[in-house]
């Protein structure tokens, strides 16, 4: 089944001089895929990878998700649908370095309606989840780089999203904890995620369902 | 985790830069809670002394026949047809609603006598409460003790050739000068000053007063409405301010007003300029992690509610200690710079004003780091681009 639809997906930058980051891409992922986006730098993955995460709407072409043209919803729907649909895990994780593992992974839920407590268990539950159920409260610069990335796929998959979507997740990490975290990404693609995931690393590739090729804006080979 | 958490966290790990805003507000609010302070208190305190120079209202008898004028005055002619005032006017005036307001009551009588040595206008007063209100006298001799003790004037003093020690004649009486007045310049000059009891006995006027000079602190209520309160007990008088007097005292007042105004306007403004500034440089630096709270599904509220929430808290943190610091401030400065003996009150009504305040400028300040922060592309933020 048709999860995400890209239909025409264009992406033009204005600035001193007109940049085409993105140009007429056309793809599906069905549910429960694992896809990787690989591409040199500066071909568009990461334009598209922020136009799948609803946070950069596309000069022209739209976007379908479980059947909802995400960009024609309002801001706050936008938003809505971010917290419901999708986890993201971003280059260097971004974790929030005030914030301990715990509050880390609560971050997603502290604008929804639930109570303190199952804030609480549920982001204890992903920790553990994760192996780090004995790191709740360390804060970031206490974590090594593979625990990190543990935290921020644990903070994507709190809300239970549909949809996970990473950002070159192995990049600032060596190989072998690189593939812990391909690994954590294959348990959570077997659970039911679907995962697109942006990556430079060849190696990565083995491990997927299928990969999107990108360069200059188009896509090369799907 | 709420947003509240989120916030309190954020100053909590950033506590140097927390504490340098905090600091900038503390003193902002300080400034103007100790000069609002320390002005009110001069305001006070030159009300105080303005009612201590002399009477600001006079109670005269109501009649149509020709007056006399005494002091700038004008009161009854002491001629034929007198109408006088009872002593019990005094009471009547001291049962106003206002009465607490009064500061002094000086009744006078006056009359002319017919000295061994010559005519002269006589008046009758309280000596105590006369050398109170006019603080301008100075005299060479001293103050009457005993009834028949006088004092006179500068130019009645040379006319009459009567000087400290001297007796003055009047009928079968004998009157002891104990004191001369140094010249003043006025109609004051002029005249004998008898104790009150004593020039009534003399002209058979026993309980009657020509007028009454009345000193009120005004310094929460309009002399009018003073006027109209002494008017409606005493409906056989006329009671008139001395607008003069109460217009300068007002004119002081408001310029301090004014210069403490501007100095806190000015304070504000500064203060606005700089908490809006650090607010600004904050959200700048906070750009990738907003990026991160956007794609986690915050809405533009919810970052909007971090940010004035975190000015919030540190405006409400600064404005209490700013305030209990003004007015330590205030009750340590007042005495070394302008010798006042006003007692300084915990005002906690300018407590919630300054609170309130502080808090508005607070809020207002981060209104444009607030714009910047919601409008900004959060995918860009994220460099994800």
């Amino acid at each position: 089944m048709t999860l995400i639809e890209a239909r025409d997906v264009s992406k033009v930058y204005k600035g001193e001089s007109e940049v085409k980051a993105l140009d007429k891409v056309t793809f599906q992922v069905n549910e429960g895929e694992f896809v990787a986006i690989m591409g040199p730098s500066g071909s568009g993955k990461s334009t598209l990878l922020s136009i799948l995460g609803v946070l950069n709407p596309p000069t022209s072409g739209e976007l379908i998700i479980d059947e909802i043209k995400v960009f024609e919803l309002s801001n706050e729907k936008q938003a809505d649908f971010r917290r419901e649909y999708l986890g993201f895990v971003f280059q260097q994780f971004q974790l929030i370095p005030y914030l301990t593992a715990l509050e880390n992974v609560m971050l997603p839920l502290a604008v929804s309606k639930m109570s303190k407590q199952k804030k609480r268990a549920a982001a204890e539950s992903v920790l553990e989840k994760v192996g780090l159920g004995n790191k709740f409260h360390r804060l970031p610069h206490q974590l090594s780089g593979g625990e990190q990335g543990r935290v921020a796929v644990a903070r994507a998959i709190v809300n239970e999203p549909l949809i996970i979507l990473a950002d070159e997740p192995t990049g600032s990490l060596d190989t072998k904890t690189g593939l812990e975290i391909i690994e954590l990404f294959r348990e959570l693609n077997k659970a039911g995620h679907t995962i697109l995931m942006v990556t430079h690393n060849t190696e990565n590739l083995q491990h997927v369902n299928r990969t999107i090729f990108i360069r200059d804006g188009r896509i090369d080979n799907n | 985790m709420q947003l509240v958490d989120l916030t309190l966290k954020h100053l909590w790990r950033k506590k140097t830069k927390a504490l340098f805003l905090l600091l900038g507000i503390i003193i902002g609010v300080t400034t103007i809670v100790t000069l609002f302070v320390i002005t009110t208190s001069m305001n006070e305190e030159i009300n105080n002394k303005f009612d201590l120079i002399g009477s600001n209202m006079i109670v005269v008898p109501r009649s149509d026949s020709l007056t006399l004028s005494y002091n700038g005055i004008t009161v009854n002619s002491g001629t034929t047809n007198t109408v006088e005032l009872p002593e019990e006017a005094i009471n009547k005036i001291m049962s106003i609603k206002n009465r607490e307001n009064i500061a002094e009551i000086a009744p006078k009588l006056l009359g002319t006598l017919q000295t061994n040595s010559g005519q002269i206008l006589a008046v009758g007063v309280n000596f105590d409460t006369e050398f109170r209100i006019k603080k301008w006298w100075q005299l060479d001799g001293n103050k009457p003790q005993a009834s028949h003790e006088v004092i006179l004037g500068s130019t009645a003093s040379k006319i009459l050739k009567k000087e400290v020690g001297s007796k003055i004649s009047v009928g079968n009486r004998e009157l002891v000068v104990t004191g001369v007045l140094k010249e003043i310049g006025s109609e004051e000059d002029n005249v004998l000053y008898v104790s009150l009891p004593e020039l009534q006995n003399i002209l058979n006027k026993e309980g009657k007063l020509s007028f009454i000079e009345v000193s009120a602190l005004c310094y929460s209520c309009p002399i009018e409405e003073i006027v109209a309160q002494i008017s409606s007990k005493l409906p056989e008088a006329k009671v008139t301010a001395i607008l003069e007097a109460v217009e300068s005292r007002k004119a002081i007042v408001d310029k301090f007003s004014i210069l403490a105004r501007t100095v806190s306007l000015i304070v504000l403004f500064i203060g606005s300029l700089i908490l809006s500034n650090t607010v600004l440089l904050s959200i700048n630096e906070r750009n990738r992690e907003i990026g991160v709270f956007r794609a986690l599904g915050f809405k533009k509220r919810h970052i909007a509610a971090i940010i004035v929430l975190e000015t919030a808290i540190v405006s409400i943190l600064g404005s209490l200690m700013g305030y209990l610091l003004g007015i330590v401030l205030a009750k340590w400065l007042t005495p070394l710079i302008a010798q006042m003996e006003v007692p300084i009150l915990w005002d906690w009504q300018l407590g919630i004003r300054s609170l309130i305040l502080t808090v508005l400028v607070g809020v207002m300040a981060s209104l444009l780091p607030v714009y910047k922060a919601v409008k900004h592309d959060p995918a860009h933020s994220m460099r994800l681009i």
